[in-house]
């Protein structure tokens, strides 16, 4: 008989599609999802003192400092936003962008023991990297929530709309734009080892390039279109916008800032799709 | 009724020779410029060959198929390709040319305990390396008194693994993978793990797998007799090629034989190296002279080594391994096995004999292959790898009563000392 008179299960091949993404393995695998997340979360602060509350101790006194630095020394301003809230969403949703990038980056060299030696669909770990990273994200909105409800009581003219549902649709669209770079980057590290480390430090670079500690619209107009083509200035204006109801963020930049996720995840996925098959030889 | 399960067509696994690149992305980009504008590449040194156009087919021009049920043992020297195509079957890495189709789910068990995180527990661990190799948590809710009583991890299970033993670690990670429900499982040297003990419980539940539960089975191991308990039939691999495929015991002695007739063939010289260079590696008689036929057990058979030495070194040492027809290493033995000042090298020529004692082999041929080594330190000829190979193939004499003339069973035939008192 010749082989394709055979009902397969798998076929291996030299050449499959760069995009197929195998869903339904995906599907397939979600408890071994679920137990990636598990491992991450549980595992990074074992044998450590404060466990857990490491998610919480980063960004308050990251704000405590910020407040310190850029509103009393630097002056600059806030919108009229309370600075405590301003800068701690900045913070929040700053560092949820940057963690899940630097970790997408290196997903590749952490995972190459495992990469080499079973297979599962590798797609896997990105995305249980996306939710272990929304879970810690969500601890840290959790106690900003409690402290802008501690604002609303104590008089300040919260903005409370029906627009806070959007807030999900945002915080998943960071979460793609930083996962399609993120895979971008660890395709070129299993090459160029470096590439990571220079990454880790563009990007506390990059923190002062976009509105993360001031808003868009203390920055003077020779510089706006450097931050227009920056998408995730729209991104972190979205936020705080539908936070405060500040910011002065267009739908140009929305429409953009969208575009490039698209285009970044799926270079992202095509990337990962193409080294995922040959990086055992390479790394 | 047709019950292929797996089928490969053509398959073919090409590796580019040294690094793929410079590492450096400064050197890539300059490499690739001037390829492009068709100049010298700065980036290579005096003589070197473009590295892009060296390479080799780690495996080339494979075909076969394996029907339901059946055990396979793949054989073949190291880096004949064997991890290879097992890593192209269990989808680790892909082939460069051909295609592979597969009936059913596929474990494979291709380094025991991979994905185990040292601070979980060992039953977050069970849960996390069972998810890793395909299993659904209910799966492994099913199993997991199976498991642990297997793994005889038991109190400990909730303990990190970080803190287990290293043959606690390798007993949890085999106990998964060995309850894994699979249609087909790919097991490379598994059980060159753990205790002697361990290893022979390893080798039932293997064989449970298959024989009882009718899994198809493909397995890699050095060791001959393990194939050959597991497996009826095999491959044999050679540089990447298939040279031999059939039942277990054909294989084993093709492979043998294909391992000696390549050795025979050799130049001594190539074993040469900066302590010694060989000049000599042959079987001789009690007279020195040179043995070609067979040989009655009742005679001594010497090993006959020429070595004419560069260098000396205090741990170094040299001697030979045998194996027998199945593969089966009988013995190693070494010069300094047994140890003494002035019975030892010295610079310059030097001629060792090494007895093969009389009585005491079964009748059979044998391969015996050549051993240096700066004993715990490094190998200069590893007779597991290449190493120059000779042939002795004992019949008669086994015992001096008329009884027994031809082959006895058993792995030795000693004539020992009886006495009787009446």
């Amino acid at each position: 008989m010749n082989f394709d008179d055979y009902q397969w299960d798998t076929v291996i091949e030299a050449k499959q599609s760069p995009f197929s993404v195998g869903l339904k393995q995906i599907v397939e695998y979600r408890d071994l999802i679920l137990l990636f997340v598990r491992r991450d979360i549980a595992t990074t602060y074992k044998q450590t003192i404060l466990g857990p509350l490491w998610y919480l101790f980063q960004p308050i006194f990251s704000t405590i400092m910020f407040i310190i630095v850029f509103r009393h020394v630097a002056n600059i301003g806030t919108e009229g936003v309370p600075p405590v809230l301003f800068y701690s969403v900045g913070i929040i949703l700053w560092s949820f962008f940057t963690s899940l990038l630097t970790s997408q980056a290196r997903v590749f060299y952490s995972n190459k023991d495992i990469f080499g030696k079973v297979y599962f669909p590798r797609l896997t770990v990105p995305i249980a990297l996306i939710i272990s990273e929304l879970i810690k994200f969500m601890i840290q909105f959790a106690v900003f929530v409690i402290v802008y409800l501690v604002f609303l009581f104590n008089g300040y003219a919260g903005f409370a709309s029906l627009k806070l549902l959007l807030l999900p649709l945002v915080v998943l669209w960071t979460a793609l734009l930083s996962t399609g770079l993120g895979l971008i980057v660890s395709s070129i590290t299993t090459r160029y080892r470096d590439l990571a480390k220079a990454l880790e430090y563009f990007l506390s670079l990059f923190m002062y390039a976009a509105p993360v500690v001031y808003p868009l619209s203390e920055v003077s107009d020779g510089f706006m279109p450097f931050f227009v083509f920056n998408p995730v200035t729209a991104i972190l204006e979205c936020f705080r916008n539908l936070c405060f109801g500040t910011s002065e963020v267009s739908l140009f930049m929305i429409l953009y800032s969208i575009g490039c996720t698209v285009i970044f995840l799926l270079a992202g996925i095509l990337l990962f799709n193409k080294n995922e098959k040959v990086f055992v030889d390479v790394i | 009724m047709d019950d292929v399960v797996i089928k490969a067509e053509n398959i073919g696994k090409y590796y580019r020779l040294g690094q793929i690149n410079t590492g450096m992305f400064y050197s890539d980009a300059r490499s690739w410029m001037s390829r492009k504008l068709g100049k010298e590449d700065k980036t290579l040194k005096i003589g070197e060959e473009l590295k892009d156009k060296t390479g080799f087919w780690a495996l080339d021009d494979i075909n076969f198929e394996i029907k339901q049920g059946d055990r396979i043992g793949i054989i073949g020297k190291n880096g004949a390709g064997k991890s290879t195509l097992l890593k192209i079957l269990s989808r680790v890495t892909a082939p460069t040319k051909g295609r592979i189709g597969i009936r059913g789910n596929v474990a494979s068990l291709l380094e025991v305990g991979t994905g185990f995180h040292p601070e979980m527990t060992g039953r977050e661990n069970i849960y996390l390396n069972g998810a890793i190799l395909g299993m659904k948590r209910a799966e492994i809710n099913d199993k997991l008194d199976e498991i642990i009583a297997f793994s005889e991890i038991n109190e400990h299970i909730d303990t990190p693994v970080k803190r287990y033993s290293s043959g606690m670690y390798v007993r949890l990670a085999f106990a998964i993978a060995a309850n894994l429900e699979s249609d087909i499982l790919i097991a490379d040297e598994v059980l060159a793990v753990g205790d002697a003990e361990f290893q022979k419980r390893a080798l039932g539940k293997m064989n449970d797998l298959s024989s009882k539960q009718g899994r198809t089975v493909l397995f890699v191991s050095h060791r001959m007799n393990a194939v050959k308990t597991l497996c009826q039939n095999g491959i044999v691999l050679d540089k990447g090629r298939i040279v031999h495929q059939g039942n277990i015991d054909s294989c084993i002695t093709k492979y043998q034989s294909r391992m000696y007739d390549k050795e025979a063939s050799k130049d001594l010289s190539l074993y040469n190296n900066e302590f010694f260079d060989l000049q000599g590696y042959t079987l001789v008689d009690r007279d020195g002279k040179e043995v070609t036929g067979p040989v009655e057990n009742s005679e001594s058979v010497f090993v006959r080594i020429e070595l004419d030495m560069k260098k000396v070194h205090n741990a170094f040492t040299t001697g030979y391994a045998i194996y027998n027809a199945d593969g089966m290493l009988m013995y190693w033995s070494y010069l300094t096995d047994d140890y003494d000042e002035d019975n030892n090298v010295k610079p310059g020529k030097n001629v060792l004999t090494g007895e093969i004692p009389a009585h005491f082999l079964n009748e059979g041929e044998y391969y015996i292959y050549f051993s240096a080594s700066l004993h715990y330190i490094q190998w200069l000829v590893n007779p597991e790898e290449d190493s120059p190979c000779l042939k002795l193939h004992i019949q008669g004499g086994l015992s001096e009563s008329p009884f027994w003339t031809i082959k006895r069973p058993g792995l030795c035939a000693p004539v020992v000392k009886w006495k009787v008192k009446n």
